[in-house]
């Protein structure tokens, strides 16, 4: 599971996710891991969010 | 072949396809590598894509006809060129699975590598762990998992691949990251990483990007989840 804590700029709120979530609400066909980080790597060059913790376990 | 209109990149196959024998798969394999960049048609002469495949072309049509009648692809009436003579054929190529293999082109192309082995490897990256691009398998349960349909694996066989597959490198970046030990092999595919790091305008990529960005502002305005203020 990796856990990752998003503040979100526009509201203001703390939300905490995990990768998986992601992928299962995003229903991606890949189901890959890369595109999740791109997708964030991208939101956080837009100013949408920023990502305060990264938990990554196996 | 015309390098200007082959996809150096990668080629994505219906995950379905894998099921199916391997003449299907291979044959979907090198139409599909005719496109030109992200399109999903492919426009190549019967006598070309035999050359390509190093069979008669009567098998490709063979090869052909099923896949149309399993609805993987549809096929145009050849192009007759000025001296009556019948030309190219225009294949348009269905996402008819809902999961998708995506394989690097150099390793499909490469005309030194058997043709069972592109199949195993597909295989390999299927009994992968698509998040995480790593997988735990003892060689036993691998053995059965690259297992063509059907068909039984020999160790030989499977011992020349493992050792292949180990040492074969594309733009000097390994398939496989092997820290196999005797009871389990575990490994990492960083071309994948490759792949999708180098192709970020690639067509699925962006569409799933876009959705996984969408996503994560729905768990953004989610009520389920538990938001905290924060002052700042």
């Amino acid at each position: 599971m990796k856990k990752l804590t998003l503040l979100f700029e526009n509201t203001n709120t703390v939300v905490l996710t995990s990768y998986e979530e992601i992928i299962e609400k995003s229903k991606i066909e890949s189901k890959n891991y890369f595109v999740i980080k791109q997708a964030l790597d991208e939101m956080v060059k837009e100013n949408k969010i920023t990502i305060l913790r990264e938990i990554l376990n196996k | 072949m015309e390098d200007k209109k082959i996809d150096t990149r990668f080629v994505v196959v219906p995950k379905k396809l894998l099921m199916e024998k391997i003449e299907l798969f291979i044959t979907y394999m090198y139409i599909s590598s005719n496109r030109y960049r992200n399109s999903d048609v492919a426009t190549v002469n019967y006598k070309t894509l035999a050359e390509q495949m190093g069979i008669d072309i009567r098998y490709v049509k063979q090869n052909v006809n099923k896949l149309v009648e399993k609805a993987y692809l549809e096929v145009s009436e050849p192009y007759v060129k000025k001296n009556g003579k019948k030309g190219a054929v225009t294949f348009s190529l269905y996402a008819v699975a809902k999961y998708f293999v995506i394989l690097p082109m150099d390793f499909v192309l490469n005309q030194d590598i058997p043709r069972n082995y592109k199949y195993y490897y597909v295989n390999l990256k299927y009994c992968t762990n698509l998040e995480t691009l790593i997988a735990y398998h003892s060689p036993n349960q691998l053995m059965e998992k690259l297992r063509p349909s059907g068909k039984a694996l020999s160790k030989s066989t499977f011992s020349e691949f493992m050792s292949f597959i180990k040492a074969f490198k594309i733009h000097n970046i390994p398939l496989l990251v092997d820290a196999s030990n005797d009871s389990e092999y575990i490994w990492e595919m960083p071309y994948e990483q490759y792949i999708y790091t180098t192709n970020k305008n690639n067509k699925l990529v962006t569409t799933e990007k876009e959705r996984a960005k969408e996503a994560i502002e729905e768990i953004g305005r989610g009520k389920n989840n538990e938001k905290v203020d924060v002052v700042i």
